[in-house]
């Protein structure tokens, strides 16, 4: 369990120049995720509900305990919903409406990219 | 110990204090938001299946599969619930269809061909994918004969409810503003396109938020069932069981001797543990191993 935790995070950011793009085991897009998902749980409990905080740590380090690899790992970080409040919560209430409609349509344009890949049965998560 | 329960005192406090009621109004705002951010991905989604490049590689390879669908022989045959059944929606749609082996359907070492079928190839791996998405699918069917149209509407129906029960939730903790850029960004983030296609996402989804809702309404019957359902739903299910657990932490440290007025009513939790004693009895009663399903994961 722990052998997977420390190849999933310490391992992986040394190898990560030498990673693919996207992958079925192997991927920086997963690592990416990991990283971002990580630093905003830590800034999340400076603003979260501490269950909230408790909640989406168990989600992201559920699959890094339990499998070798990060495969999916930016598919299973998803229900990690209080992740998403951060950023809210962070910006004042004045200047949200043009901060995260830039910001969800910047979102969406990935996610197009995804779901281009995935109907066309490219590797996604 | 008197310094974590002031900070959890002032999150809590802070976090309330632009709390409202959600408004019929706003509901409907989000509900346009979400449908508008699905349709557009959908669209998308079509639109790249008309003028993209099949990976036949990873469709042959890397996956799987319940049917193989006319698309693989014909790439122009292009059918809309096919677009959205990949990789882990193939074992769910097979579980709905087919349950789950016996240990002597196990798949043994079969010779190796492309594409594999599940009913075929490496049937124990099943195991690894919990049942309640598959039983939900199974059940949208009897509306939906077509597996891949029951399992794309099921996860639609059932993502769009979790994003409207989570924006009300979040209108009493934070306010409608917070509510709607939080439901929003969620459902834009780019691999939100998983709340829109047949995998486990909306249904957890689903049973997590209202696992929150229930908690702090002090509803411990229904934060068991959620849990417990949520547990079956998929191997990191296991997850759920942290929200109460966390909650009552945080409870007993902001108003020590909360617990004590929790009591009897707390024990309705248990009933938590009722999902996942039938599946592992299920499981029991297939292989004779109730933790097969750790086997083949290799945990």
């Amino acid at each position: 369990m722990w052998a997977n935790l420390w190849h999933n995070t310490y391992e992986t950011a040394l190898s990560y120049s030498g990673l693919p793009w996207h992958g079925f085991h192997r991927s920086q897009l997963d690592f990416t995720v990991l990283a971002l998902s990580s630093l905003v749980w830590l800034v999340g409990l400076r603003v979260l509900p501490l269950h909230y905080s408790i909640y989406s740590l168990a989600i992201l380090t559920i699959p890094l305990l339990t499998k070798g690899d990060l495969m999916s790992f930016s598919r299973y970080a998803l229900p990690a919903w209080p992740l998403f409040l951060v950023p809210v919560l962070m910006v004042r209430e004045t200047f949200r409406a043009w901060t995260f409609a830039v910001l969800s349509i910047l979102f969406l344009f990935f996610q197009i990219l995804n779901v281009s890949e995935f109907v066309n049965w490219h590797w996604v998560g | 110990m008197e310094r974590l329960r002031i900070q959890t005192q002032r999150f809590h406090d802070s976090f309330r204090s632009s709390a409202e009621q959600p408004t019929w109004r706003g509901l409907a705002i989000v509900t346009l938001a979400v449908i508008l951010i699905k349709l557009v991905v959908v669209a998308a989604g079509v639109c790249a299946a008309h003028h993209g490049t099949l990976s036949r590689r990873d469709y042959e390879q890397n996956s799987h599969h319940h049917k193989l669908i006319s698309r693989w022989q014909d790439p122009q045959d292009i059918r809309f619930f096919d677009l959205w059944v990949a990789s882990d929606a193939q074992w769910y749609n097979a579980i709905a269809e087919q349950g789950y082996p016996t240990r002597e359907q196990f798949d043994t070492g079969s010779p190796v061909y492309n594409p594999k079928l599940i009913a075929e190839k490496d049937t124990q791996l099943k195991y690894a994918f919990f049942p309640l998405w598959g039983l939900t699918i199974r059940a949208m069917q009897t509306l939906f004969s077509d597996v891949h149209a029951a399992g794309f509407i099921a996860a639609n129906i059932l993502s769009l409810a979790a994003l409207l029960i989570l924006y009300g939730f979040m209108c009493h903790r934070a306010g409608p503003q917070t509510a709607f850029w939080t439901v929003v960004l969620y459902v834009a983030s780019p691999f939100g396109l998983f709340l829109h296609v047949p995998f486990t996402e909306s249904l957890f989804l689903l049973l997590a938020v209202l696992t929150f809702v229930a908690c702090e309404r002090g509803s411990w019957w229904l934060t068991g069932v959620c849990v417990g359902l949520g547990v079956v739903t998929r191997p990191n299910g296991i997850a759920m069981s942290v929200i109460p657990a966390a909650f009552v932490f945080v409870e007993v440290i902001r108003q020590p001797g909360w617990l004590r007025g929790q009591f009897p009513r707390a024990l309705g939790i248990l009933v938590a543990v009722v999902p996942l004693a039938l599946f592992l009895w299920h499981n029991a009663a297939q292989t004779g191993n109730a933790y097969v399903f750790a086997e083949v994961i290799n945990w």
